[in-house]
């Protein structure tokens, strides 16, 4: 009887460490993959610019065309449907919420949040930006496009009920222009 | 001996869990890697060049085959390979498309244990999406 006990709790220690392991892994990869999109989306965003700002030797982001290369690439790098949510059978559950900054020479930052303005701020170089869900901290001094993208929370041990913000947040500065 | 057959049962069912950790680690491992090759190394130099060329499509293959440990014939890619431009307004037909697929071939240790049918105990893995051009006209 002994014995039989003793497997039992043996079996059920390996599968919760095969669950864990597994969810850990998971984890990892989505994290990785939302870097991967959110740089992605950054760099896409900064190549389009105000023509006619930039005749006078400003560089300033067109924002229109920045959310909308920004909006498909995290479509698009994330597999999901285009209203934002996750397809079934997905590994992003609900919805995905991304935000944007844009930081440029018009000494102002217009923050976006799903696409719609939020915020709009004054700013001068050097701006620090601080994501305090999630840590991310840059010091910008060029025009610089920041994108967060915000999922929703994943479980990362499965079965414990403990959810973990996975946000990422990626920049891409424009060093000479 | 009633004793040792439950105990040698036990012992093979326990067994199945450490296989199916290594299997875990080394799909993980898999996933990581090509994700890292594509994100990396394939997509930012299509960025450059404005398309995948035949020298980074070889590249990723050769990478892709030694880091991954999966044949080049069993490599399923889908890129986009005639020139894109940078454009000056947000163009959809300038973007430069991508989607690398690899074989996964074992998900569960010990399928037939589970009642799961051994051929469809595999998947595709596939990453894909778009990047803007750099590339000038």
């Amino acid at each position: 009887m002994i014995w039989l006990l003793l497997m039992t709790c043996i079996t059920l220690l390996n599968t919760a460490i095969c669950i864990h392991d597994t969810s850990v892994n998971t984890y990892n990869r989505a994290s990785e993959r939302l870097k991967w999109v959110s740089q992605n989306a950054s760099y896409d965003a900064a190549y389009y610019f105000d023509e006619e700002e930039f005749s006078k030797g400003l560089y300033v982001f067109d924002d229109v065309d920045g959310l909308h290369a920004i909006s498909n690439s995290i479509k698009n790098g994330l597999n999901i449907n285009d209203d934002f949510t996750a397809p079934p059978n997905s590994f992003w559950a609900g919805s995905v919420e991304w935000e944007a900054w844009f930081i440029d020479d018009s000494k102002t930052a217009r923050v976006y949040r799903n696409g719609v303005l939020t915020n709009r701020l004054n700013t001068t170089y050097p701006y620090t930006y601080i994501d305090s869900s999630n840590g991310f901290t840059t010091e910008v001094t060029e025009p610089t496009v920041i994108v967060k993208i915000i999922p929703e929370p994943i479980p990362v041990y499965t079965g414990t009920f403990v959810d973990v913000d996975i946000s990422r947040t990626s920049s891409s500065e424009l060093k000479a222009y | 001996m009633k004793q040792f057959i439950m105990f040698s049962c036990l012992m093979i069912l326990l067994l199945v869990f450490p296989i199916q950790i290594v299997i875990d680690r080394e799909t993980n491992s898999k996933i990581e890697n090509l994700e890292r090759i594509v994100f990396e190394e394939g997509v930012q130099r299509a960025r450059k060049d404005g398309y995948f060329t035949p020298d980074n499509i070889t590249n990723l293959k050769s990478k892709i085959s030694s880091l991954c440990g999966v044949d080049e014939s069993r490599i399923v890619l889908s890129l986009t390979t005639t020139p894109k431009y940078k454009t000056l307004d947000y163009d959809e037909n300038e973007l430069i498309h991508y989607s690398v697929g690899i074989p996964i071939d074992e998900i569960v240790a010990a399928p037939k244990l589970w009642g799961i049918d051994p051929a469809q105990n595999n998947k595709m893995h596939t990453i894909s999406g778009v990047i803007a051009s750099e590339l000038l006209p």
